[in-house]
């Protein structure tokens, strides 16, 4: 079944500062969507105000026109630093999100001797591939991801990439510095600058509105 | 969710808070047993201002691990009161028990 999340009539402040104000965003199941923009630009801010953990002055937040008042289990939310606590062991985490453990292995094998670790002890970039791949699995209708290519080595960005274009009944969101990998995938994106949202769709778009000239 | 899923995931955020907790109510219990009931009303407050201290360190220090139980259905409201609420049940159980030993020794 198809699915569209929309957000707008987003309004964000920071003390004097209006950080997010007009604001678009359409995101489908089947989908990827991207979101590029500078540092401090607000997304992270924005994919904080979609999954409800930051309170702006005043949002919209819809899924197939209906106003979103819990995002459980509508939506998940990898967020760009490590949240899963360092005490659970592996398999606990596969458990908790009812992931299939299996399945996981026959993608990663080299994690075949770390299912009985504590996830504390896995490298930064093990746990970040734990992390995307719990979310990018997990039964919601829409995932956000914030930088779900950081720490991760090119050989398993790839394969992220390939699992993130086979989850077909699910919609992405994703966010990342990495702006090659992720318009390599996408399907629309936007660019946040100065509070509002442009619509992109080719590395030239984003040329144009100097954003690849800020990265270079 | 199940019920045991929702109960494995409280268990698991109650772990943040339980050392610290159970050492206070190890303290109020040994100053009701030496003291007796007339120290109810200082152990009463000692520990509701013990949880706000707790709540203040583990929010500073774990707050990016509330995703991981967002994501699961929890907020972090529905963490804060389930726990506390199983927390001071178990208190109010061990503060009758203390001095329904301390009756009968003393």
């Amino acid at each position: 079944m198809h699915h569209t999340l929309e957000v707008d009539s987003l309004i964000l402040d920071f003390g004097s500062r209006r950080l997010l104000s007009d604001v678009y965003i359409k995101c489908e199941t089947s989908k990827i969507t991207t979101l590029l923009g500078r540092n401090g630009s607000g997304k992270s801010c924005l994919l904080n105000i979609i999954f409800g953990t930051l309170n702006p002055l005043s949002k919209s937040v819809r899924i197939d026109q209906h106003t979103l008042h819990s995002v459980y289990p509508a939506i998940n939310y990898l967020p760009q630093f490590h949240f899963v606590p360092g005490h659970l062991k592996v398999r606990t985490i596969f458990l908790d999100y009812q992931i299939d453990a299996g399945r996981f292995l026959s993608y990663f094998p080299e994690f075949s001797n770390r299912m009985h670790h504590r996830f504390r002890q896995l490298s930064g970039g093990e746990r970040r591939l734990i992390e995307v791949y719990m979310l990018i699995r997990n039964a919601a209708k829409f995932t956000l991801l914030d930088e779900p290519f950081t720490q991760i080595m090119p050989v398993h960005m790839e394969k992220i990439k390939s699992l993130i274009q086979n989850e077909t009944a699910k919609g992405f969101l994703i966010t990342d510095h990495l702006y090659k990998h992720v318009m390599d995938i996408s399907d629309n994106g936007y660019l946040l600058q100065n509070g509002k949202t442009w619509p992109v769709q080719t590395l030239e778009d984003l040329r144009r509105y100097a954003y690849i000239h800020a990265v270079e | 969710m199940g019920k045991i899923r929702y109960l494995k995931l409280l268990l698991s955020f109650y772990r943040y808070h339980v050392v610290a907790d159970l050492v206070i109510t190890a303290a109020c219990l040994w100053v009701l047993f030496s003291r007796g009931i007339a120290a109810f009303q200082g152990i009463f407050w000692l520990k509701i201002v013990s949880y706000g201290m707790i709540y203040y360190f583990v929010d500073a220090l774990r707050k990016n691990q509330y995703y991981y139980y967002n994501n699961l259905g929890l907020n972090k409201k529905t963490l804060w009161s389930t726990t506390l609420v199983l927390d001071f049940s178990l208190y109010i159980i061990l503060i009758i028990l203390t001095y329904q030993l301390r009756c009968t020794i003393l």
